[in-house]
């Protein structure tokens, strides 16, 4: 990373990494605070975690692409928020795409958060939400589950995802077979970062 | 059209029509004045007319279809299936009825299936907002030939009894409701008036019975329909008559209808309807459930004729796959292109800062400080041209400005071998000049075929920030007698630059 | 942002790798897979782009795929071709047969790429322009002489078709380039390139 290259080296967060998930080396996993990293999360080279408010979750099957970040990068905490206000937990299968901005307190299972979006701190985004590129999601909004924000900010029901089952099934379906090319591709270096 | 910054924009000798044999007389072009927007186009977009020697707009060309295709499958469809099927696609490409992405068929099978082949059902689901068949009720059985599908099962039945379709139309009164389309109310229309010009046209065997809804005979006559009574009419042999059931195509207003508008207004909320955007795209539903997917429009490829002289200007070839022209005379081989750059910064610098961050190349101007910038003048021309040019001593527009051409008459070399220049550069530096203080009347730079002359800019004391400034100059190109039919000839330019103004 | 504006050690050695064809690599870029990226020739690749070659086709019969084969190419770009500053470029994903692997994404010969723009397109046809902080979804497919305008996020699997001007979120098509796209006069202070002609000049100028 040239930029990060020519600040001061940010201190190596203390992680917790499951053994199957896969850490690209050039991965950057910083910040005082705990970084979980949980079974088949595949971080690309150059995805960047940042525990600098708070711990950061990773779920599992969670996919994030280069350039994303996910976390905050400072310390600052303002008024009445708590302790742990600026962390951020990923669940299940959620995907991080290319140059997104997550600094949410909490994204749900399935959701997709596309390239270049930005959300907020303290934001808890639902479940099988999809938050299209360029989307920005301000500090401590909630979206409920099956939410589709559009790059206008927009927001959309998605009927089909909350109303077939089959969709969602055949969607997780997809997603580990996604997970599992990456992972096949991706080499892992767990050990740079434990 | 965004344009790389500073853009150059020239305008069409149609800014002035009555003028144009008098150029001399005319005011002061005003590139802010409202009517200057339509005549003011990138060069990219203009063409040349050899037989007028005139610049010719997208306004003054007349447009001739070469042939229809579909944007998303890319296959040329046949005029005569645009004419019965209308403009759009009969394959299978649909767009997004909540955002206009194109839809992607996809298969419908349980995960655990592994068999190659895929059996379906198939579903339409957008890419982007994924919105899919399965919100109307749509799955397909094949993957191809969405169109006759839909088709067949033209408008399913909702999926509660409550859900009506088609609110928008109110329905016909008749004994049974059957909603129609838009569509159809259209169709249902267009051959009951049809048939009532056929009937008024005397002459038996009427060729043009077809085009008689144009004729000033029919329109006479539907002209007489409405200043005079409908009894006169009645007692007429032929009496021309308006729709009168819903099989004619007429469409009663149904309050019942429109109370379970509101029921569904009511029901659905903010979620449940079309935004105003969408509801353009999809005019027949104001409801989520209603939205249908939208064939894709064809698009066309088109030859141009010179509105004047129709001369034929451009003509693309009419295969789709290819992007090559029969015949293409653009206007930027014709007039001479202008570029405007800070002076001092490099003859390259328009590239880097097209490349960088948008603005950090070019300067800002301070108010009532002179600034300086270049204005090169590039000869298409394989003759030498004499270049006058002139300009408002004000700029009009939201920022005033006092600007000075340095030197406002030169030459401008042929465009001819380029292997010198290509030479000299490999020596260092085919122009001359570029160096030293800008001095009244000189050139400041010059190469081959490009001369670069230097313009002072003074903003007013009340520079708006942020605003962009444009210069209007007036280009007076003069060639000699190449001894061709071109003859000794004089020709206009007319444009403007902006500049970033910050205050 | 500008390629100028460092003084570090190392650029001082120059900002570009030139290799033998004449492309222009920069130092600052971030390169995966070099095996399965080919470069045209003239082409110039700036600071902090990623190119993603490392995701490749896998194949689909065994369960091993990619690191034991042959390199294949997964990112191909043509001559005289510039992807600014920022950029990522990778290769689309789909499913095929029960298995999700990567297509080979090709990019024609003088297409200018704009800053900050994420490249997953299935193919970019020649003399295309794309503006900063585009985004081109998996499998969009460009075809010839084509402008995306900055900002603009073009859906999966849209074909655009040639001559044509698209904006928007999601991207459509606004209009069409004019009959001039590309048509450069030789010569001129700077001026020796337009968006979708030749970028010789351009990639020239680029140090």
């Amino acid at each position: 990373m040239a930029t990060a290259a020519r600040r001061p080296v940010p201190p190596k967060a203390p992680t917790t990494l499951d053994p199957a998930s896969t850490v690209a080396s050039h991965a950057l996993l910083t910040g005082p605070h705990r970084i979980t990293v949980r079974a088949r999360a595949v971080l690309h080279p150059y995805a960047r975690i940042m525990a600098g408010g708070g711990p950061v979750d990773i779920g599992e099957g969670c996919i994030i692409w280069e350039k994303a970040l996910v976390g905050c990068g400072d310390s600052k905490i303002t008024e009445g928020e708590e302790e742990d206000a600026r962390g951020v937990r990923l669940g299940p299968n959620v995907v991080i795409e290319t140059g997104a901005v997550v600094e949410a307190r909490e994204v749900g299972e399935g959701s997709m958060i596309e390239s270049f979006a930005r959300v907020g701190v303290g934001a808890r985004i639902g479940k099988y939400c999809k938050i299209l590129s360029y989307a920005n999601i301000p500090a401590h909004t909630e979206l409920p589950d099956y939410t589709v924000v559009d790059g206008r900010n927009f927001r959309r029901k998605d009927k089909t995802m909350a109303n077939q089952p089959l969709v969602r099934e055949i969607r997780a379906a997809n997603h580990a077979k996604q997970v599992k090319g990456l992972q096949a591709l991706i080499p892992s270096n767990l050990v740079k970062w434990q | 059209m965004a344009t790389q910054f500073p853009y150059t924009y020239y305008s069409c000798p149609c800014i002035n029509p009555t003028d144009s044999t008098l150029p001399e007389q005319d005011d002061t072009f005003d590139p802010s004045s409202p009517r200057a927007a339509f005549s003011l186009y990138p060069l990219e977009h203009l063409l040349y007319c050899t037989e007028c020697h005139q610049v010719r707009c997208p306004r003054c060309t007349a447009e001739e279809v070469v042939c229809w295709y579909c944007p998303s499958c890319l296959f040329e469809v046949p005029s005569s299936t645009v004419r019965s099927e209308g403009n759009q696609c009969t394959r299978s490409c649909y767009n997004c009825p909540q955002c206009t992405a194109p839809l992607a068929v996809n298969p419908l099978d349980p995960p655990e299936s592994t068999s190659e082949t895929l059996t379906g059902p198939f579903i339409l689901t957008c890419p982007y907002c994924t919105w899919s068949s399965l919100d109307i009720d749509l799955k397909f059985d094949k993957p191809n030939n969405i169109t006759g599908q839909l088709s067949g099962s033209k408008r399913p039945e909702p999926s509660t009894p409550v859900d009506t379709p088609d609110p928008d139309l109110s329905r016909a009164s008749s004994p049974k409701p059957d909603p129609k389309t838009r569509d159809e109310v259209f169709t249902a229309l267009n051959a009951f008036y049809k048939n009532q010009i056929t009937h008024d046209v005397d002459a038996p065997g009427h060729a043009f019975a077809e085009q008689a809804f144009s004729s000033p005979h029919s329109i006479s006559r539907l002209l007489n329909l409405y200043s005079t009574g409908k009894k006169l009419k009645r007692q007429r042999p032929k009496p021309m008559s308006e729709a009168l059931t819903p099989a004619d195509g007429l469409v009663l207003f149904d309050p019942e209808s429109e109370l379970d508008t509101i029921k569904r207004t009511a029901a659905g909320g903010w979620e449940g309807t079309l935004g105003g955007d969408k509801a353009a795209i999809n005019t027949e539903a104001r409801f989520v459930d209603d939205a249908r997917p939208v064939a894709s429009l064809l698009r066309t490829k088109r030859a141009k004729r010179c509105r004047a002289c129709r001369t034929l200007l451009s003509r693309p070839e009419p295969k789709i796959s290819t992007t090559r022209y029969k015949i293409r005379v653009v206007a930027g081989s014709n007039v001479p292109r202008v570029g405007l750059r800070p002076l001092g910064a490099k003859a390259r610098a328009t590239a880097v800062s097209g490349l960088g961050g948008l603005g950090a190349e070019v300067p800002s101007l301070k108010p009532l400080l002179p600034s300086h910038f270049v204005l090169t003048l590039t000869n298409p021309l394989f003759d030498a041209v004499k270049v006058t040019l002139a300009t408002a001593r004000d700029t009009t527009g939201p920022v005033k400005a006092r600007v000075t051409i340095l030197c406002p008459a030169f030459e401008v070399g042929a465009n001819t071998d380029v292997w010198d220049e290509a030479l000299a550069r490999d020596g260092g530096g085919g122009s001359q000049g570029g160096g030293g203080v800008p001095e009244a009347g000189k050139v400041w730079e010059r190469g081959r075929n490009w001369v670069g002359v230097v313009v002072e800019v003074v903003p007013a004391g009340d520079a708006v920030r942020g605003e962009v400034l444009e210069i209007a100059v007036f280009v007076r190109v003069e060639y000699e007698a190449g001894g061709d039919l071109d003859g000794a000839g004089k020709r206009e330019v007319g444009f403007c630059n902006p500049i970033w103004s910050s205050g | 942002m500008s390629t100028r504006t460092t003084a570090s050690r190392k650029v001082a050695k120059g900002e570009y790798i030139e290799t033998d064809s004449g492309n222009k690599v920069s130092r600052r870029a971030n390169i995966s897979g070099t095996a399965n990226i080919t470069l045209g020739g003239k082409t110039v690749i700036m600071a902090d782009v990623h190119l993603r070659g490392d995701l490749t086709r896998t194949s689909s019969s065994s369960s091993k795929p990619g690191a034991d084969g042959k390199p294949s190419t997964s990112i191909s770009i043509g001559r005289c071709t510039v992807v600014s500053t920022g950029t990522v470029v990778k290769p689309p994903m789909r499913m095929s047969r029960g298995v999700f692997t990567f297509y080979p994404l090709k990019i024609g010969d003088n297409v200018f790429i704009g800053p900050n723009c994420h490249i997953q397109a299935a193919s970019i046809s020649s003399h295309v322009h794309i503006g900063a902080h585009a985004v081109l979804q998996p499998f969009v497919m460009v075809r010839e002489n084509v402008k995306i305008l900055p900002h603009s996020v073009v859906p999966a699997g849209m074909i655009i078709p040639p001559n044509s001007v698209v904006a928007g979120r999601p991207a459509r098509i606004v209009g069409e380039v004019g009959e001039g796209w590309g048509v450069v006069v030789p010569g001129g202070g700077g001026e020796g390139w337009v968006e979708g002609g030749d970028l010789r000049e351009l990639v020239r100028s680029i140090r």
